[in-house]
C-alpha cells in the first residue's frame, strides 16, 4: 500500500488541519503517502483550463508524471484535483493529445506516459474498511450523519478508474461512514452541488441557496448530527456558508462539518486540536459527545 | 413552414466552439437534458447549457460573449452523464470560456488565478506558518523549488496562453 501523495493548494494552505488528518489515518492504517516533489496547481478549473486545453494537459500530465516516475499510483485528497487530472488523464488517452503534451514536456525533461491512476483518498480507505473497523478508539453509535459525497468523484463516471453503481445514488461515503458505527440515511438533496467551485467567485449569493436548498432537505428529512463530506471543497463551503445564512436569517440552525478523513481521525482517537482545527462551526460539542 | 434566416455575423460560432474542444455541439438537439441537470441553471444564470448551445449555433456570439454563465460552470459533469447525444456540453461551457479569454472577456478572479499560477505554481496560496504549529513537513511545493518554477512557467510559455495580455513577458533563461 504506497501512493504518491498529491495535496494540490487548497488543502495544506487553507486547511492544513484536513492533511494532518489524512496523514495520519494513512500511517495508522498502513497506507504509505510518498510527497510529490516540485508539484504545481492541478491546475484548478478556473484557471489554465479555462484559457488553454494544451497548457492544461501539459501541466496536469507533469504532475502525473511526478508519481509516474516513482512508479506510483497518486492519491489526492481535492476532488477538484481529482476531477481535473481525471478529465486531463482521459483526453490524454487520444493520441493526438498525447503528442502535443509530450511535445510540450520534452521542452523541461518530463514525460507521461499515463501509467500512473489518480485516486481520491477515500477510495484507499475504503480498500481497508476491516482495518479501520479495528482501529476505532471511539464511534458514531446513535448519531445521524448528513453525507455529502461531492460531484467530482462522482461524474463523469466516463474519466474514473473507481465509480458508484449509481452516481445518482451514491452509497460509498455512506458505507464508510456506517463503519464508524453512525446512521447514514439518504435525504433527497444528498447529491446535489453544494455551490462551491467558480460559481462561488463569480456569484457568492447564488452559491448560497444551494447549500440552504441542501440544509433545509437534511434538516427536514433526517435531522442530522453533523454532516461528513469526502471533499474539501464542500467542507470549506458548507462549513463558511452557514455562518452567513445565519446571519442573514435564513436557517436557525447550524450543522457541524467533518472532513471523512477528519472525523475517523477524531474516532481513531488522535489530537483533536491538530485533526480539527479550523472551523466556522464549532465542532467542540459534538467531539466531546463522540470522545466523552 | 416559416424559416428565419439570422445573419451570421461574426463567422461560424460552431467551428469556433468546435477549435476550442466544444466538438461536440454538433451532435446538439436541444433535449435539455443537461440543463435540467445544471447547476448554472439551477441558479438562475443567463445562458445555462443548452440556452448557451442554441445561441451558439445561431451565430449569435455577440449576445453571449460578455455574459459570465459559462464561469458559474462548477465542472460537476452531471451533463456528460444525462447527455443523449454525447455532445459533453461541460466541455462547451468550456470552449467558449477560452474563445471568451480570447475577447478580453475574463472574470476577475480567472485573471488572478492564472497570474498567481505563474507567480508561483498555484492558484490559491496562503499561509504556510500554521503547518509548523500542526508538526507537519514543508510541502515540496513548486512554490519553493526554483527548479520547478521554471519548468511551470517554461510549460505555458510554449502555449497560446502567453498572447492574451494577462501574464507578463518574462526573459527565459
Amino acid at each position: 500500500m504506497k501512493y504518491a501523495l498529491y495535496l494540490g493548494c487548497q488543502i495544506p494552505f487553507l486547511r492544513p488541519d484536513l492533511e494532518v488528518a489524512i496523514r495520519e489515518v494513512s500511517l495508522a492504517l498502513g497506507i504509505e503517502l510518498v510527497d510529490l516533489e516540485g508539484y504545481s496547481c492541478c491546475p484548478t478549473w478556473i484557471s489554465v483550463p479555462s484559457y488553454d486545453i494544451e497548457a492544461w494537459l501539459a501541466l496536469s500530465a507533469r504532475n502525473i508524471a511526478l508519481a509516474e516516475e516513482k512508479n506510483l499510483d497518486m492519491v489526492v485528497g481535492c476532488n477538484n484535483c481529482y476531477s481535473v487530472l481525471n478529465h486531463a488523464r482521459y483526453m490524454l488517452k487520444d493520441e493526438k493529445w498525447r503528442e502535443k503534451t509530450n511535445r510540450i514536456l520534452s521542452k523541461v525533461g518530463r514525460v507521461y506516459r499515463g501509467s500512473s491512476k489518480v485516486l481520491h483518498i477515500i477510495h484507499i480507505l475504503e480498500s481497508v474498511e476491516k482495518k479501520i473497523k479495528k482501529s476505532l478508539k471511539y464511534d458514531l453509535k446513535g448519531l445521524t450523519v448528513a453525507v455529502q459525497p461531492g460531484c467530482h468523484t462522482l461524474w463523469p463516471e466516463r474519466v474514473m478508474d473507481i465509480r458508484e453503481e449509481n452516481p445518482f445514488y451514491p452509497k460509498k461515503l455512506r458505507e464508510l461512514v456506517e463503519i464508524l458505527g453512525a446512521s447514514a440515511p439518504h435525504y433527497s438533496r444528498m447529491e446535489f452541488c453544494c455551490g462551491m467551485g467558480s460559481m462561488k467567485t463569480i456569484d457568492y449569493e447564488r452559491s448560497l441557496e444551494f447549500v440552504l436548498e441542501k440544509l433545509k432537505s437534511m434538516k427536514e428529512e433526517i435531522d442530522p448530527d453533523m454532516i461528513v463530506t469526502a471533499c474539501s471543497s464542500c467542507y470549506i463551503q458548507l462549513d463558511e456558508a452557514q455562518q452567513k445564512l445565519e446571519r442573514d436569517g435564513k436557517i436557525d440552525f447550524k450543522i457541524p462539518v467533518f472532513y471523512y478523513p477528519q472525523i475517523l481521525a477524531v474516532c481513531m482517537g488522535f489530537d483533536v486540536s491538530k485533526v480539527a482545527r479550523f472551523s466556522s462551526i464549532p465542532k467542540d460539542e459534538i467531539i466531546r459527545r463522540i470522545v466523552g | 413552414m416559416k424559416v428565419v434566416k439570422l445573419p451570421k455575423i461574426d463567422g461560424d460560432p460552431v467551428e469556433e466552439v468546435s477549435k476550442f474542444g466544444g466538438e461536440g455541439i454538433k451532435k446538439c438537439i436541444q433535449c435539455g437534458a443537461c440543463m435540467s441537470v445544471c447547476p448554472v441553471a439551477m441558479a438562475g444564470f443567463n445562458y445555462p447549457n443548452k440556452k448557451l448551445f442554441k445561441l451558439i449555433i445561431l451565430g449569435q456570439r455577440r449576445e453571449i460573449l460578455y455574459d459570465p454563465s459559462p464561469w458559474a460552470c462548477v465542472a460537476c459533469g452531471r451533463c456528460i452523464e444525462v447527455c443523449t447525444r454525447d455532445v459533453n456540453p461541460f466541455s462547451v461551457y468550456f470552449a467558449f470560456r477560452r474563445i471568451q479569454t480570447r475577447e478580453f472577456s475574463v472574470p476577475s478572479v480567472a485573471e488572478e488565478a492564472l497570474r498567481n499560477l505563474y507567480e508561483t505554481g498555484y492558484a490559491v496560496t496562503g499561509n504556510a506558518n500554521i503547518r509548523k504549529e500542526l508538526g507537519l513537513p514543508e510541502v515540496k511545493f513548486a512554490l519553493n523549488n526554483g527548479e520547478a518554477l521554471k519548468e511551470i512557467r517554461c510549460i505555458i510559455e510554449s502555449t497560446e496562453i502567453m498572447q492574451l495580455g494577462i501574464l507578463p513577458r518574462r526573459e527565459m533563461f
